[in-house]
């Protein structure tokens, strides 16, 4: 343990003696501090902490990101080039931990700089907006959608297999006799699509529901109770209030067609429904653009306690007479978009804190990487291989988004080609870890609670598989270099 | 100090070819200049950083703002807005010549992000943001450059004047009181405004040296001119103890007579600075176009359109040429159908009613156009459509022998169908039939009104019944309209029926012969009501 100690410290004083972290560390200090103070929203509240956070964060841990992959390419392979380290391998000090004090000390050091770093953004964050000439509403909004951390729930799917089941006996004749078990799974998955496209579109003069059940939230409850209702009716953000965030598109799901639509949208009332009202909807009319995402905000008096904490929400497409002499068409839901309902479940600090978690396990990773390639090559080769690496992830992220989509969220190839080189970028993907995967920030600013499965799952699955995994090689490369091979250049 | 040599002379080096550099660069610039060796005229206005970027960079600042904007379009498609203002202006920042491109962000920002959100209020902000882009960022750098002037005239003429956009009067209500907050009692004193001082020193020398008006500015801790010039700037108003909580400083400069000066020169300083305003302009086009009123937007619209103008005719670009005089014309109908602000409270009891003074203006600028144009078919077709409207809208307000003369013009026209050859009684019959069912806010408000108007007249000349037949009339057709627009009331909706009888009343008493009015004043008092804000009744916007 000694050992290890003296490893780790000795590997955060030579990174503080390097010239490059120097830099990075003034451009580190000048965003922490000038970012937050400097950058203007769109005048709101809401938009000055979204456009803070986004970019003081954005570019603070990729600063440290970019110091953490330096110095953990640069550490290891300049002790090995100017032979130091043969002074600790000839020493009773495997070389396991060897590299995992290099790993440790560069890890340990960005760390703390991150939550410093993060610490101080989120406290000239609140001191902005604090200082700022905002309304009290405006205040009150920012606290509910953005300074919190809101969990979404989906809704409950109808289950469409017998559907399916229906349409295929129906046109059974039509696909021809004596189809194979494969074309028998093509035809069905076409019509399942179909009956998903046809689910999401709602023709004039029709409507749609859609229940959220085990929609709670001890929050929500909190600031419900919390709040006397001469409050609630002079501040109505004030109570417990979910928000239903949907996006419709106006006639098709192609961006460029888009135009507004009525649409009118209600909610059901428990107490209706409990006093037998024939419509227990509760309807507001808007003109919503089409294509935008959009949210409504719900009081959480309408979760219906004594029905599984369920809220129904009904969408519906007005007939021609209230298209205000336009000519009518459907309103177009895409599964991908959801609906959600968002709840409050924690506090802008614990939200904030679970996305400072990720960057810290980001840093994590590029410490294995940087100290594995370094422990390979030479410090030019090793950052070239990291950042090759990194580059990869990010591409194959926006390769496995490249294809588009049919409307239920599935992909749309236009050829074999096109199919197999997808397949290939998600089985990339799941070996390379991408960057992307553990930055938190656009949920942050929305307010979209950055979930403990999420956190799990990255700790197992990104830190502990994956990179473990970089680890490992890095480790077995020391292991195995032969160290005395190497020549000064 | 061996280790102090080699800085020292550094720094005496950097100082002798500093010194040097900037000598031989201001002769450079100017041969630059006279010379035209580079396509576009250096950066007026810009403020340090700017120019540094634009020099550090070079070539360099295209990509970062090519960068700049594709992240904005891709903010915009995953609905994040929140970083549009802030890209945007560092696009402007990083390009200020590229007119184009600030031109279609500021349209970007009024047009297709506030649409985006069903809130009014969050609307009127995208749409001040887009028009802000273009007046306070873009038009610094680029003070005369005509496609900015045509952008903002559109926005003001199309999403803000037309009622194509549900918040359409949400807007105009907004405006309003902005305009209101602007000019307040100095509304129509443009020559007092355009003689005011513009800065410190000048206003110092207008009070004759005297340093009265800052001893009392200090007494009440202002530290200095530009601070009260802000407070000025957020009250709309020279703080008075009329307002509470506000120090007596009106009281103090009334004393000594210098009130007026103070507060034009703050008006007219807000006027061009924020506003980019010229009272000097202000008075050529009411000269040019009759009295406009400049709390609407279609006078606005017509401020810039003009600028806009100026510029395409001096460089003899017919096609730009015609966009401004489109607007202008377009604009002078929006203003003689609805330019005139009577009543202004929020967006369910905003009232205008028609600037007929216009009329004569509008039609021979549309006479000058077709012969400039060589009777363009989209020239010929407006004015068609405005002789229409004029003919009627004259005729309801009582202007029969006007709206004869204008039926003659609509007929001396050889390219107008035979629509113009029915007598004037049955031609404004026909067109109000028309015209109700797919009424605009102006026409439907204009047409009521007229009824009422009507009414009053009757009343004031001892006819009671045909008054009452007026006013049945009037509340049909409100009825009738409101009706055919429900559900779209904010955008299409009148205000209330009461009101507009009560706004109408003192419209006809202006209007009629003095003696009736008296009657009329006799027999139905005013109510007292302030139908328009003062300046200091209303709140700043929250919008900053």
């Amino acid at each position: 343990m000694k050992a290890f100690l003296a490893i780790v410290l000795q590997t955060i004083r030579s990174a503080i003696r390097s010239k490059v972290f120097h830099v990075l560390f003034v451009f580190i200090l000048l965003s922490v501090f000038l970012l937050p103070m400097t950058v203007s929203g769109d005048g709101t509240a809401i938009g000055l902490v979204q456009i803070a956070l986004t970019y003081s964060l954005g570019i603070v841990v990729a600063l440290i990101s970019t110091t953490t992959l330096w110095l953990g390419c640069s550490l290891l392979s300049h002790e090995i080039e100017n032979y130091s380290v043969h002074m600790v391998v000839v020493k009773p000090c495997p070389r396991w931990m060897l590299w995992l004090g290099k790993w440790c000390g560069v890890f340990i050091m960005h760390a703390i700089i991150m939550l410093i770093s993060g610490g101080i953004i989120y406290g000239l964050t609140q001191w902005r907006v604090a200082h700022g000439d905002f309304s009290e509403l405006e205040i009150s909004q920012l606290n509910k959608e953005i300074r919190v951390g809101r969990r979404s729930f989906e809704a409950e799917q109808p289950n469409i297999e017998h559907e399916v089941e229906a349409e295929f006996e129906k046109n059974k004749e039509s696909f021809g006799k004596d189809l194979s078990p494969s074309a028998t799974k093509t035809i069905k998955e076409e019509l399942r699509r179909r009956v998903l496209a046809r689910q999401g579109e709602v023709a004039p003069g029709t409507f749609k529901v859609w229940t959220f059940k085990n929609v709670t939230s001890k929050l929500n409850e909190k600031l419900a109770n919390n709040n006397s209702p001469e409050k609630s009716a002079n501040t109505p953000l004030e109570t417990g209030m979910v928000f239903f965030r949907y996006r419709l598109f106006s006639g098709e799901a192609d961006s460029t067609k888009q135009q507004q639509m009525p649409c009118i949208w209600g909610v059901r009332d428990p107490r209706a429904v409990a006093g037998g009202a024939p419509d227990p909807y509760i309807n507001s009319m808007l003109n919503v653009m089409g294509g935008t995402y959009q949210e409504l905000i719900i009081s959480s008096n309408f979760i219906d306690k004594n029905n599984d904490n369920s809220l129904a929400i009904r969408f519906y497409n007005p007939p021609k007479e209230g298209w205000n002499g336009h000519e009518p068409i459907p309103a177009v839901f895409q599964p991908m978009d959801g609906p959600t309902v968002l709840v409050a479940v924690v506090g802008f600090a614990n939200n904030y804190f679970r996305a400072m978690l990720l960057a810290l396990l980001q840093i994590a990773f590029l410490a294995a990487l940087g100290c594995t390639v370094s422990a390979a090559f030479s410090t030019p080769v090793a950052t070239f291989v990291a950042v090759a690496y990194l580059v990869i992830g990010l591409s194959v992220q926006a390769a496995v988004s490249a294809p588009s989509r049919n409307e239920d969220g599935s992909y749309r190839y236009t050829g074999v080609a096109n199919m197999l080189s997808h397949k290939f970028s998600q089985g990339i993907g799941h070996i390379v870890v991408s960057v992307d995967d553990l930055d938190a920030t656009s949920d942050l600013i929305k307010g979209r609670l950055i979930e403990g499965r999420r956190l799990g799952e990255s700790f197992l699955y990104l830190f502990c598989l994956r990179t473990g995994l970089i680890a490992v090689v890095g480790i077995w490369i020391l292991n195995k270099r032969e160290l005395g091979a190497v020549i000064r250049k | 100090m061996k280790k102090f040599g080699p800085i020292c002379a550094f720094l005496v080096v950097f100082l002798v070819l500093g010194t040097a550099l900037s000598v031989v660069q201001s002769q450079m610039n100017a041969i630059r200049y006279t010379q035209h060796l580079t396509d576009v005229d250096p950066l007026d206005n810009a403020p340090p950083w700017v120019a540094f970027t634009s020099v550090a960079l070079g070539g360099f600042r295209g990509l970062v703002a090519d960068w700049l904007w594709l992240r904005s379009s891709k903010m915009q498609d995953e609905g994040n807005y929140f970083e549009m203002v802030q890209l945007a202006e560092w696009i402007v920042k990083l390009q200020p010549r590229f007119t184009s491109a600030h031109s279609f962000l500021g349209w970007n920002m009024a047009y297709n992000i506030s649409v985006t959100f069903t809130n009014f209020d969050d609307r009127w902000r995208w749409v001040k943001r887009g028009m802000e882009l273009i007046r306070d960022e873009a038009l610094e750098y680029n003070p005369g450059d005509p496609e900015l002037f045509r952008q903002l005239g559109w926005i003001f003429q199309h999403k803000m004047g037309q009622e194509y956009d549900d918040a359409n009067r949400y807007y105009k209500t907004e405006f309003a009181k902005e305009m209101i907050r602007l000019f307040s009692d100095y509304y129509g004193q443009w020559e007092l405004l355009a003689k005011a001082p513009d800065n410190e020193q000048k206003l110092r020398a207008a009070l004759g040296g005297k340093n009265d008006f800052w001893d009392i500015i200090a007494k009440y801790g202002y530290p200095n001119f530009t601070d009260f010039e802000r407070h000025f700037r957020e009250i709309a108003i020279i703080p008075t103890s009329s307002y509470e909580g506000q120090p007596p400083i009106k009281e103090e400069l009334d004393k000594l007579g210098i009130t007026e000066t103070v507060e034009s020169c703050l008006r007219a300083r807000w006027m061009k600075q924020k506003y980019r305003l010229e009272p000097v302009r202000m008075i050529h086009l009411n000269e040019v176009y009759g009295e406009l009123d400049w709390r609407l937007s279609e006078a606005h619209a017509i401020y810039w359109a003009e600028r806009g103008k100026e510029k395409w005719s001096s460089e003899k670009d017919t096609m730009r040429r015609l966009n401004c005089d489109r607007m202008i014309f377009q604009s002078l109908c929006q203003a003689f159908d609805a330019g005139r602000l009577i009543y202004l409270k929020d967006i369910g009891h905003l009232e205008m009613t028609s600037n007929i003074k216009v009329v004569d203006v509008t039609n021979k600028i549309y006479q000058d156009l077709l012969e400039y144009y060589n009777r363009q078919s989209s020239v010929l077709g407006s004015y068609g459509g405005f002789l229409d409207n004029a003919i009627a809208t004259l005729y309801k307000f009582g202007e029969k022998k006007k709206a004869n003369e204008y039926l003659q013009i609509a007929r001396s026209i050889k390219e107008f169908s035979p629509r113009f050859n029915l007598d004037l009684d049955e031609f404004v019959l026909r067109e109000l039939a028309e015209r109700m069912k797919g009424a605009t806010n102006a026409q439907a408000q204009n047409t009521i009104q007229s009824y009422i108007m009507n009414a009053y007249y009757q009343l004031a000349i001892d006819e009671e019944e045909p008054a009452n037949t007026f006013i049945t009339i009037a509340k049909q057709l409100y009825d009738r309209y409101m009706k055919d627009n429900e559900g779209i009331e904010q955008r299409k909706g009148l205000p209330p029926f009461e009101q507009m009888k009560k706004t109408t009343l003192e419209m006809t008493k202006q209007r009629i012969n003095p003696a009736i009015a008296k009657r009329l004043e006799e027999l139905l008092p005013h109510s007292g009501e302030k139908f328009i804000p003062e300046a200091g009744e209303i709140a700043a916007p929250e919008v900053k």
